[in-house]
């Protein structure tokens, strides 16, 4: 520290005095400054107090303002959850799967055609929904399928009643219907006699029995064939008369010798004869067996009323593998 | 009142932790010091008495961010101080002078008195005003403030040596303008001629 003058304490004493005079804060200004300041002191203390106190709620309420932005998100997800969850139970054997038939039923065209077209997409996917349950052994959505598959195809049938063309392109479909069937239940009969196997197969054979039944209904006697006017037909009618197994030959009336009076008189009349009651067994019994026999023995060209649908689903209770 | 280093580090330390009257002794210790020095950058006394408590909000909001770290606490605020006169200086387009326009009381001084006392004051006036800026500040800071070497340098931003430079070629300058022993070498030491709220001796 170097020494210090008079000529510096001097200039000190000045500067001092200068200060004093002219730099000094009134006494009353510096209350009023202690005051503010003080009291700005205390707010931002308790501001600061109740920052700590508030601060876990406004961190909750941070929380709470995620959440409300997470709720979209969530409402998507229950939505999501709510359309998988239904479209699983939509599906053959579940809780909504005879819904889900109605509200499709509900909304078929009303054109005939179109109706009938949306029919056999049914149909088709009816089908498709049965394979499925048989490929991976699901007894309970085999029988959903079938069942529904049942209902639909009566339904087209009365649907494309009085239309020739309609009514051939049902018989075609369901022709191709029983080919895949019968393929299933082929393939399932080659497998060990598992209950599920057989309870599937016993669904599928019943289904091809269906769906011969309605292709036999369609083509009624009386009803112009493509090949009627030849009265060649009765060979037709033997065949499945014979056993008195016809299409319908879960029928306990006993329809299937329809069939085969039938082929005789078609054969012998060569078509003189129309309509379902010229059965050898004289039944008539089943307006199935008398129309068989009439188309075999067709040609006539007297149409004779198209008969209501009258396939019945096989209501017979299912076997214990379903 | 005179108050070490070590307490204030601890008044320092309970206010930060929200002690209002720990607040209230920083402000009674420094706030003449502190008017002082503004009272000498801005022309008008209600102008530094604004700004006097503009420095003391500004410190006590940030306190929190205050570390020692062997910074001292005079040096920090009298660091928000010199921010506060540039800022209001460069926002009024004010000349940052000394002047006051009311002297303080003269006692039972006549006004022969009075009048040399005045003549003394403007021509100290006068001798700042020929300093330069940063003179100025070092003046300010030593002499009216009470600062220690370090705490002008802190305040100031600049390195120790710097301040007894500025401190030096201004007491030079100053003694030339006023006429007081040139022949003799001015001390960069200001302790004798400290105001009484000085603390510390650079």
């Amino acid at each position: 520290m170097q020494a210090r003058d008079a000529g510096t304490i001097e200039l000190g004493r000045r500067l001092e005095a200068y200060a004093r005079a002219r730099l000094s804060p009134d006494p009353r200004a510096t209350a009023r400054t202690r005051a503010r300041v003080l009291r700005e002191a205390r707010l931002s203390y308790e501001a600061s107090r109740i920052a700590v106190h508030v601060g876990p709620a406004i961190a909750a309420s941070r929380q709470s303002t995620r959440r409300r932005m997470l709720m979209p998100i969530l409402a998507a997800a229950v939505w999501l959850g709510i359309a998988v969850g239904t479209n699983a139970a939509a599906q053959p054997g579940g809780l909504l799967y005879p819904t889900r038939m109605w509200v499709e039923t509900a909304l078929l065209p009303s054109d005939p055609v179109a109706r009938t077209e949306a029919e056999l997409d049914r149909l088709d996917a009816r089908l498709a929904e049965a394979l499925n349950g048989a490929a991976h052994g699901d007894r309970a959505a085999v029988g959903a399928a079938l069942d529904a598959y049942y209902v639909i195809a009566d339904d087209v049938l009365a649907d494309s009643a009085n239309d020739p063309g309609l009514e051939d392109r049902v018989a075609d479909a369901l022709d191709h219907h029983v080919a895949l069937l019968t393929a299933i239940a082929d393939r399932l009969a080659d497998k060990e006699n598992l209950t599920a196997s057989d309870a599937i197969e016993r669904n599928i054979q019943r289904a091809i029995d269906h769906n011969a039944a309605v292709i036999q209904s369609i083509t009624t006697p009386g009803k112009p064939q493509p090949d009627g006017a030849t009265g060649g037909g009765g060979a037709g009618g033997s065949g499945t008369g014979a056993s008195g197994t016809g299409a319908s030959g879960t029928d306990a009336s006993g329809t299937g010798g329809a069939g085969t009076g039938g082929a005789g008189t078609g054969g012998a009349g060569g078509g003189a004869t129309s309509g379902g009651g010229t059965g050898a067994s004289g039944a008539g019994a089943g307006p199935t067996g008398g129309a068989t026999g009439g188309a075999n023995g067709g040609g006539s060209s007297q149409k004779s009323p198209k008969p209501t649908p009258t396939v019945q689903p096989d209501h017979t209770p299912r076997g214990p593998g379903r | 009142m005179t108050i070490d280093d070590a307490a204030i580090e601890r008044l320092v330390a309970e206010a930060r932790t929200g002690d209002s009257w720990a607040f209230g002794m920083i402000f009674d210790h420094y706030h003449d010091s502190i008017y002082r020095f503004i009272a000498s950058r801005v022309q008008r006394p209600s102008d530094a008495e604004d700004l006097t408590q503009l420095v003391f909000v500004k410190a006590l909001e940030a306190l929190p961010r205050y570390e020692s770290r062997g910074v001292p606490f005079g040096g920090w605020l009298f660091r928000l101080a010199r921010n506060a006169v540039i800022d209001h200086v460069r926002t009024r387009h004010e000349h940052a002078e000394l002047d006051s326009l009311i002297d303080a009381a003269h006692g039972d001084a006549g006004p022969d008195e009075i009048a040399v006392v005045r003549q003394e004051l403007d021509a100290v006036r006068a001798a700042l005003a020929g300093l330069t800026d940063e003179q100025k500040e070092a003046i300010a800071l030593r002499f009216f403030a009470g600062l220690s070497a370090r705490e002008a340098a802190e305040a100031m931003g600049k390195q120790e040596g710097t301040i007894r430079g500025l401190q030096f070629r201004a007491i030079a300058s100053m003694r030339r303008q006023l006429g007081i022993d040139v022949a003799t070498s001015p001390s960069i030491d200001p302790v004798a001629t400290r105001p009484a709220s000085a603390t510390q001796d650079g």
